[in-house]
C-alpha cells in the first residue's frame, strides 16, 4: 500500500480523534479576562460593546490568593465572566452586565462603588452560600451570583476585591490610545 | 498564522482597522429604516440555529447515503474551523466595529467572523457531501457562494463585523473544508452518486473503466471493448463485471472487482461470525486485496484441475495496487440460475455428483446458493469459489452437500433428492449434513427462499435421514471472550467519541 494511501486511511479517523479528545480549545466560551489594567483593553471595549448604554464596565482588578478567572461569554445585550476559587468552589462568582437587572425582594444597602446603587439578596446559608449582589446605575447593571461551598462563605469580601469597575469614559480613552486616536467606542 | 502574527507586533493591524473602519461609515451612511429593517430579518441566515440545521441536515443525509467517509471529513472540517477559529479569536481579541452604531446580534470577538467560518464549512461541505461532480456541483457552488456573499454582507450593513473579519472568515471555511474534502475524500476516489445498488458495487465508469481497459490489456492480453456490470443482484462482496473483448470471435468474460470497501466487509463479515459462533474454521482475514484476489485465483485453478465444472480463470489484473484488483474468468454464456430451470433426476445426479467431487479432492465450496449452481444444457455448473476451502474439516464438506440438496429440493421433492443422494452418499453421511445445518450455514439467498418456499425442507430431509443429534457449532475460547470484550469497549470508546464530537462541535 502507498504511503499516500495509508496516510489517507488513517488521516480521518486521526483528525476526528485529536479533534474530539484534544479540542478543548473549540469551545466557543472565550478565556481572555477582562482585566482593569491596560493589557485588557480589547476585552474591555468588547464588554462595553455588549451593553452601550452602561456607564460602567466590570472588570478584574486583581487575584486574591486562590482566585482566578475561569470564563468569559460576551454578546450583544450582555457580558457574563466567572471566578473560580480554590476554597469557594468552581464559578464560585459569576459576573455580569446588563442593561437591567430585577431588584426586587433585595435589600438596597449603601454602596462602596461611586453612582451606584447596591442591592443584597441572600439565598441560602444553610449550607452552601447562595446570594445576588447588584449594582444599579445609568444605562447598567452587574450582578455579581455567589454559590460558595461550605467552607468558602467568608471569601465574599474577597470577591469586592477581585471586581473593580471601569468608566465608560475610561475604556473610551484607553479605545483612542491604542488606535492612534482613530477609533472611539 | 504568520500574516496574523504581523497584524499584532506591526502597526498594519491599525492600518486595517482604519481601512475597515471608513468602510463601515460608508456602510452606515446608506443606511436607512426600511434596510435595516430587512438586514435585521437575513441575520437568520447565519444564526447559530442556521448553522445547527445545515450540520445536522449534513450528518443525516451522509448517514441516510451511507458516505461514512464524508461525514467524517465533514465533523472533521466542522470541528477544527471550530478550533482554529476560536483560537485566532482569543489570540487576536478584536472588539466588534468601533465609532459606528452596531444594529445586529453578535457574540464574542470579531475575529474571524465565527458565522461566515462555519455557513461557508457548512455549505460547503453539503456540496461535497451531497452534490455530483459536474454541472450540478457548479452551480451548487454559485448558490452557495451567493448565500455567503450575502450573508457577509449583511453582517457589514449591521455592523457586526468589520468587513475583514467576514473576508477571513470566509476563507478560513472554505480552505479548511476544501482541503479536508481534496485530500481525505477525494472526488475521484470517494465519487457522489446516486445510482441505485449495494455500497459494494463500484462505479466502472470513467476513470476506473478506463483502468480496467488498459490493465486488462496491458496485464493479460484482454483487448476489451466493454466493461458494464453485469448481474449485481446476486453479489454482494464484489463488483461483477462483464467484458466484450474487441475481438468479436471471442466469447465474452466474466471479471468481479474487488476494492478495499470488500475487503473490510469480508473482516466485518468474519468479524461478527467470531464473536456469534466462536472461531469457526478458516475465519482468519485477508490482510490485503491483492491476497484475496490471488486466493479465489488459486481456488478457480484447484476446482478446475480436480474436474470441478467452475470457471475458467484467466487471471486477474492489478488497477490500483493494494487497492483494486479484477479477476478474470470464463462467461458462462446461456447459462440459467438453478432456480430458474425445471431439475430433473439427471441435474440432481449431476449435482450431487459435484458435491462428492468435492468431497473426494479435499475441497469445500462454503457458498452454495442457487445463485452459484447454473445449469446450462442440462450439466451443473458451480460459480463463485472465493469462499472456498482446501483440505477442510468433515463438519464443513457436510455442510456443503445439505446446502446442495436444500437447492435441489427447492425445486423438486425432497424425497426424490434424498433419494438420489443415496445413490452417491451413505445415510449416515447425509444425516450428519443435516446434523450440521443451522441458520449459520446457510446463506442469505438459500435462507431467504426457503422461507418463501413454505416446506420446512430441512426438517423433512432430517427425518429421512438416520437420526442423529445436532452438531454443536458454539465454540468458546479465551480469543473469543478477549475480542468480544474488545469490541464492547471499543464501542462504548466509539460512542463517547461521538458524544465528544458533537459536544465540540456545538451539535448537542
Amino acid at each position: 500500500m502507498s504511503a499516500t494511501l495509508r496516510w489517507r486511511r488513517w488521516a480521518v479517523p486521526a483528525v476526528a480523534a485529536i479533534s474530539a479528545f484534544g479540542g478543548g480549545c473549540g469551545r466557543v466560551e472565550s478565556h481572555t479576562a477582562p482585566t482593569c489594567v491596560p493589557k485588557g483593553a480589547d476585552t474591555l471595549a468588547l464588554v462595553a460593546q455588549s451593553v452601550p448604554t452602561a456607564a460602567k464596565v466590570p472588570c478584574i482588578a486583581n487575584y486574591p490568593a486562590g482566585w482566578h478567572f475561569a470564563s468569559l461569554s460576551v454578546r450583544n445585550g450582555r457580558t457574563l465572566f466567572t471566578l473560580d476559587s480554590d476554597r469557594a468552589g468552581i464559578s464560585a462568582v459569576k459576573v455580569s452586565l446588563q442593561p437591567r437587572c430585577d431588584v426586587q425582594g433585595a435589600t438596597e444597602i449603601p454602596s462602596e462603588e461611586p453612582g451606584t446603587r447596591r442591592f443584597e439578596r441572600i439565598i441560602s446559608v444553610v449550607n452552601d452560600f447562595q446570594a445576588v449582589r447588584s449594582y444599579v446605575f445609568d444605562g447598567g447593571c452587574i450582578t455579581y451570583r455567589f454559590d460558595f461551598d461550605r467552607q468558602g462563605r467568608a471569601l465574599v469580601n474577597e470577591v469586592s476585591v477581585a471586581i473593580g469597575f471601569m468608566d465608560r469614559a475610561a475604556v473610551d480613552a484607553l479605545v483612542r490610545e491604542r488606535s492612534g486616536g482613530s477609533l472611539q467606542l | 498564522m504568520f500574516v496574523w502574527f504581523l497584524l499584532v507586533v506591526t502597526e498594519l493591524g491599525r492600518t486595517i482597522d482604519r481601512i475597515d473602519h471608513a468602510v463601515l461609515e460608508q456602510v452606515v451612511r446608506w443606511r436607512t429604516t426600511s434596510l435595516n429593517s430587512a438586514m435585521q430579518r437575513l441575520q437568520f441566515l447565519g444564526e447559530p440555529t442556521t448553522v445547527l440545521v445545515l450540520r445536522w441536515a449534513g450528518i443525516l443525509s451522509a448517514l441516510a447515503f451511507r458516505r461514512f467517509r464524508q461525514l467524517l471529513v465533514f465533523l472533521g472540517c466542522i470541528l477544527v474551523s471550530t478550533a482554529v477559529s476560536a483560537l485566532l479569536s482569543e489570540f487576536l481579541g478584536r472588539s466588534r466595529p468601533l465609532g459606528v452604531e452596531i444594529i445586529g446580534n453578535w457574540d464574542g470577538f470579531s475575529h474571524p467572523s465565527r458565522p461566515m467560518v462555519d455557513i461557508s464549512v457548512c455549505l460547503l461541505g453539503l456540496i461535497y457531501l451531497l452534490v455530483p461532480r459536474g454541472d450540478w456541483r457548479s452551480r451548487a457552488k454559485v448558490v452557495a457562494g451567493s448565500y455567503i456573499a450575502l450573508l457577509g454582507i449583511v453582517r457589514i450593513y449591521l455592523a457586526v463585523d468589520h468587513p475583514t473579519d467576514v473576508l477571513v472568515g470566509i476563507i478560513l471555511g472554505v480552505t479548511i473544508t476544501l482541503l479536508g474534502f481534496r485530500l481525505l475524500a477525494p472526488t475521484d476516489a470517494f465519487p457522489i452518486t446516486y445510482r441505485r445498488g449495494r455500497s459494494a458495487h463500484l462505479d466502472v465508469g470513467g476513470p476506473r473503466g478506463e483502468a480496467i481497459r488498459a490493465a486488462l490489456g496491458e496485464q493479460l492480453g484482454l483487448h476489451a471493448a466493454d466493461v458494464r456490470p453485469f448481474g449485481l443482484d446476486g453479489s454482494a462482496g464484489s463488483t461483477p463485471l462483464r467484458i466484450e473483448l474487441a475481438d468479436p470471435a471471442h466469447p465474452a468474460l466474466f471479471a468481479k472487482l474487488y476494492a478495499a470497501t470488500h475487503l473490510r466487509s469480508d473482516r466485518w463479515y468474519k468479524l461478527g461470525r467470531t464473536l456469534l459462533y466462536g472461531r469457526l474454521e478458516d475465519e482468519s482475514t485477508f490482510s490485503t486485496v491483492r491476497r484475496l484476489v490471488q486466493y479465489e485465483d488459486y481456488l478457480l485453478r484447484i476446482m478446475r484441475s480436480a474436474g470441478i465444472p467452475t470457471a475458467e480463470p484467466y487471471g486477474f489484473a492489478e488497477i490500483t495496487p493494494e487497492r483494486e484488483y479484477v479477476i478474470v474468468t470464463e462467461f458462462f454464456e446461456g447459462a440459467r440460475e438453478i432456480s430458474s430451470v425445471d431439475v430433473d433426476e439427471a441435474i440432481i445426479d449431476d449435482a450431487l455428483g459435484v458435491v462428492r467431487c468435492l468431497w473426494e479432492s479435499g475441497l469445500a465450496h462454503r457458498d452454495i446458493k442457487p445463485a452459484n449452481v447454473l445449469i446450462r444444457d442440462g450439466k451443473v455448473l458451480l460459480i463463485d469459489v472465493a469462499f472456498g476451502e482446501v483440505r477442510p474439516s468433515p463438519w464443513r464438506q457436510a455442510v456443503d452437500l445439505a446446502n446442495m440438496m436444500l437447492v435441489l429440493a427447492l425445486q423438486c421433492d425432497p424425497e426424490k433428492v434424498y433419494e438420489r443422494a443415496l445413490l452417491r452418499f451413505s445415510p449416515d453421511e447425509i444425516a450428519e449434513a443435516f446434523a450440521a445445518t443451522r441458520g449459520l450455514t446457510l446463506t442469505s439467498q438459500l435462507r431467504a427462499q426457503l422461507r418463501q418456499d413454505g416446506r420446512d425442507l430441512i426438517s423433512q430431509f432430517r427425518t429421512l435421514a438416520p437420526d442423529r443429534s445436532p452438531i454443536k457449532i458454539q465454540r468458546w475460547s479465551v480469543r473469543r471472550v478477549g475480542l468480544t470484550g474488545a469490541v464492547l469497549v471499543g464501542g462504548l470508546l466509539a460512542v463517547l467519541l461521538t458524544i465528544s464530537l458533537f459536544a465540540q462541535a456545538s451539535l448537542l
